[in-house]
């Protein structure tokens, strides 16, 4: 073996070493990203299945990485039980992420004062009081809006209580307050916090 | 004390579809504010904007408010500081629970100052005024104090619901002498 064969075997192991530790960090990241976006997906979508988590791009490199022994358990996903009245829930789900899609966040002037009414604001409403969007979550008294009630209607309709309690809107200093309002003889719940739409509900169950 | 007032968060891992299934398995769907440990596990997974809980109001051995009329706590909190602050200046005040329509009133009582008309739902219960609002106001700062502590609600907020609790707490000192 001649000085330039060690040489040359020296920069090959040199080279083979510092680009295994490339690649692992690269892995080391990209195994950290996927487990983060499970965490992401299941507090997202509390409601699917594991099975369906499994079928999204992200479950399939979720389980791959589990398979290595690497993350977390797939177990995990089981702990959310999936009945029938689910079956609705999930599509009400896909439905109403569609319908965010296309939803604009407006902006309702009061005086000097803006009530804020948006994406997120809105889908609570949906997904609590909406039939055709309702998440499945149960309080004490739950209250929907009529199933034909559409969503331009929703937005006249707090549009309206926020109208017709305009005077104490612009007097009131609490962060986190109620207002009511009265539309087609039916009574509605606005719940608004810190500026923004955090609820909206019928008095009627 | 004949009060006993505590807050509960609700786990957010843990959604309720059924209120049966809620009693059996409570504290694996509420979470006491004051378990450090726990509430530190679900805490970064808590949405701010929505945060769920319940109040346990309890005289002597009567239970008026538990899990069963769970909902957006932060919310119930101030509303109840609202309709006290209200209460104390018109006699009467009132406002519905966050999410849900419970009606929930103060409300004086007939020739009896010492005690005041509290309704919640379809229940109304007769309580020792001052014994219940030094309760109240001190289980609600006690419970934004948590949510700080959690960096659940901004510094501002804070500053302003703890001002207003503290200029309650006045108040009731100075009706009581």
């Amino acid at each position: 073996m001649t000085l330039r064969d060690g040489i040359k075997a020296g920069a090959a192991f040199g080279t083979g070493m510092y680009a295994q530790g490339k690649m692992l960090k690269g892995l080391n990241s990209f195994y950290k990203t996927t487990k983060i976006k499970a965490f992401e997906f299941v507090k997202n979508n509390p409601l699917l299945t594991p099975a369906e988590y499994m079928a999204t791009p992200e479950g399939v490199l979720f389980k791959a990485m589990n398979a290595q022994g690497n993350g977390i358990k797939v177990d995990r996903f089981n702990k959310t039980s999936v009945n029938k009245q689910h079956r609705n829930v999930k599509a009400n789900i896909k439905n109403l992420n569609k319908f965010l899609e296309k939803f604009d966040s407006e902006v309702i002037k009061v005086g000097n004062k803006v009530v804020l009414l948006d994406k997120k604001g809105m889908k609570h409403v949906m997904e609590r009081h909406h039939p055709r969007y309702w998440n499945g979550s149960i309080k004490n008294k739950q209250s929907f809006f009529s199933n034909n009630i559409d969503v331009d209607e929703i937005t006249a309709s707090i549009k309206e209580t926020v109208k017709q309690n305009r005077e104490f809107i612009l007097q009131n200093s609490n962060p986190q307050y109620q207002v009511q309002g009265v539309i087609n003889g039916k009574t509605y719940i606005l719940g608004i916090n810190n500026g923004r739409v955090g609820q909206f509900y019928s008095l009627e169950q | 004390m004949k009060f006993t007032i505590k807050s509960y968060l609700k786990n957010p891992y843990k959604n309720i579809n059924n209120m049966n299934v809620i009693e059996k398995k409570l504290s694996q769907f509420f979470i006491n504010i004051d378990d450090h440990f726990e509430v530190q596990k679900i805490k970064k997974y808590i949405d701010q904007d929505y945060i769920d809980g319940y109040i346990f109001l309890q005289y002597k051995d009567e239970v008026i408010l538990d899990f069963h009329m769970y909902d957006l706590i932060d919310q119930l909190w101030s509303y109840i500081i609202n309709i006290m602050e209200k209460y104390l200046s018109e006699g009467y005040a009132s406002s519905y629970f966050p999410d849900q329509p419970i009606k929930i009133f103060i409300s004086n009582v007939k020739n009896n100052n010492a005690v005041i008309e509290l309704g919640i739902g379809d229940k109304k219960f007769v309580l020792p005024k001052n014994e219940l609002f030094i309760a109240i106001l001190e289980s609600a700062m006690h419970f934004f104090s948590k949510l700080i502590e959690l960096s659940l609600i901004s510094i501002e907020q804070y500053t302003l619901m703890s001002k207003r609790i503290q200029n309650l707490q006045c108040l009731i000192n100075t009706n009581k002498e």
